[in-house]
């Protein structure tokens, strides 16, 4: 608890009313996150509204800054494999989550949410890999269903 | 503003017996608790604002304030939860308000651990704080350890002149090719960051203080051996600092700076002054006051209330910028 609680506690008659305030925030105009650290915005290039779930064999793992880039052969329905790339974040981040350079391998097979880059490229924003052992690995935001 | 001289401002005029708190907690969409999360209550007519951070339980307090209408926000380190700002509240004489705030979850899309902000908070939380008392270094509080920088989060945007106003309307914001971090080239200060947690190392002696970090270009010098700014400066994208103490708060200025560098957004002029005030106000904490002075782009001074928590089991990691596919691909 901050310092100034000290100052509070029962010192004075109280009355109480306990007010549950609404659930969805309000993003008020210019109240946004700090130009200071203010970050790319993946939404230049991937669109949120195109989400994908999307099954694997890994070809490729680019471990490397600022972002990590993987590779992924896809089969898809008419039997072709596309060849999909898949953008997270900073090892640096990664690392301190408990990913490590052999997190992802060649060969694994993996199931990748995300969201499609704007331009329909064969490319990806990822929210979440699921690796051969099972073991789902999500970011911030929960997958796109 | 220093929450001590809030607290003094919100008392002027109002006595013991007058005033009233009110304090909350804030939840996640789960309903758990938030520890770390930065709350600002502000009197609806500006006349007042009080800062703190929730406890492990979530909790805060905003003690001893005036009666009347006041607004409380929350906004976390960027990304995982949008921004809350609340309806006014009435706190009357002597009461205790309670409010809870429910986060809401971001729609700002990221990719997978590409959240430096959030990160940051969580390096916070799992700190483990030795029991010991600050240390000198020519009798001056030695600034030395591993910290992690937290932003303003309440920050106001800067104010530019017309003409940098006019440069960032002119930019397509689609157009990656002159994104700074894109191009793998330094953010801003006090210390550059973007893709992790803004970690730095500072080094302490008497006459340098040196602080490492994971981005380009890896660190600061700022030089405490009572030498003058320099009069013709190669420019630099993080300046040329000297600093200079009063009593225990490290001020240091800057100048010389590579004006392809950014204030937010806006253009920098060759005018651009750095004054930054460091004070470490308690063992885990150093607290900056960082202003930046630019009259060829701003039409005031910005200000901004940082600090950096220390994080004493966090090494530094290599960072060499080398695969922002995006720029390379032409998006």
């Amino acid at each position: 608890m901050n310092s100034f609680a000290k100052i509070t506690s029962g010192s004075k008659r109280v009355s109480k009313r306990s007010i549950l305030l609404a659930v969805l925030a309000i993003a008020a105009a210019g109240f946004g996150f700090s130009p200071a650290t203010a970050h790319h915005s993946f939404s230049a290039v991937f669109d949120i509204d195109q989400p994908f779930e999307l099954e694997g064999v890994v070809t490729r793992v680019e471990w490397r800054n600022p972002h990590v880039w993987f590779y992924v052969d896809v089969q898809v329905e008419n039997g072709e494999t596309e060849a999909w790339a898949f953008e997270l974040g900073s090892p640096n981040a990664l690392v301190r989550r408990g990913w490590s350079h052999r997190t992802l391998n060649a060969g694994d097979r993996i199931t990748v949410t995300g969201a499609r880059a704007r331009n329909g490229s064969l490319r990806g924003a990822v929210l979440s890999v699921t690796l051969p052992s099972g073991e789902s690995l999500f970011g911030a935001q929960r997958p796109i269903r | 503003m220093r929450p001590g001289l809030v607290i003094l401002l919100m008392l002027l005029g109002c006595s013991s017996s007058e005033a009233g708190s009110l304090e909350g907690m804030v939840v996640n969409p789960d309903g758990e608790p938030v520890y770390h999360a930065p709350v600002r209550v502000s009197g609806v007519d500006g006349d007042s604002d009080y800062r703190t951070y929730t406890d492990r339980d979530g909790r805060f307090v905003a003690p001893r304030i005036a009666p009347g209408n006041y607004v409380v926000e929350v906004v976390m380190p960027c990304c995982r939860y949008q921004p809350y700002r609340g309806t006014p509240q009435t706190v009357g004489a002597a009461d205790v308000e309670s409010v809870t705030v429910e986060l809401a979850p971001t729609d700002y899309l990221i990719a997978l651990s590409d959240d430096p902000g959030q990160l940051a908070h969580e390096l916070i939380a799992r700190r483990a704080l030795p029991d010991r008392v600050v240390g000198r270094v020519s009798d001056r509080p030695d600034f030395s350890g591993m910290w992690v920088l937290e932003d303003d989060p309440f920050a106001e945007d800067p104010s530019p002149t017309d003409e940098a106003r006019k440069v960032v309307e002119a930019r397509d914001p689609d157009d990656l090719s002159q994104d700074l971090f894109a191009l793998c080239l330094p953010g801003e200060l006090p210390i550059p960051g973007a893709s992790t947690p803004i970690l730095s190392r500072f080094v302490h002696t008497p006459d340098l203080l040196v602080m490492l970090f994971e981005g380009p270009p890896g660190f600061r010098q700022v030089f405490l051996d009572g030498r003058a700014l320099p009069e013709h400066p190669n420019p630099a994208w993080l300046g040329h600092s000297v600093g200079r103490w009063e009593g225990d708060t490290l001020v240091v200025e800057s100048t010389g700076f590579d004006v392809r560098g950014r204030i937010g957004d806006y253009p920098r002029s060759e005018k651009m002054r750095l004054t930054e005030r460091y004070t470490r106000t308690e063992y885990g904490m150093l607290e900056l006051e960082i202003v930046v002075d630019d009259v060829g782009s701003l039409t005031e001074p910005w200000i901004r209330q940082m600090h950096f928590d220390l994080v004493p089991q966090e090494p530094l990691i290599e960072f060499v910028c080398e695969n922002n596919v995006w720029v390379q691909a032409g998006e």
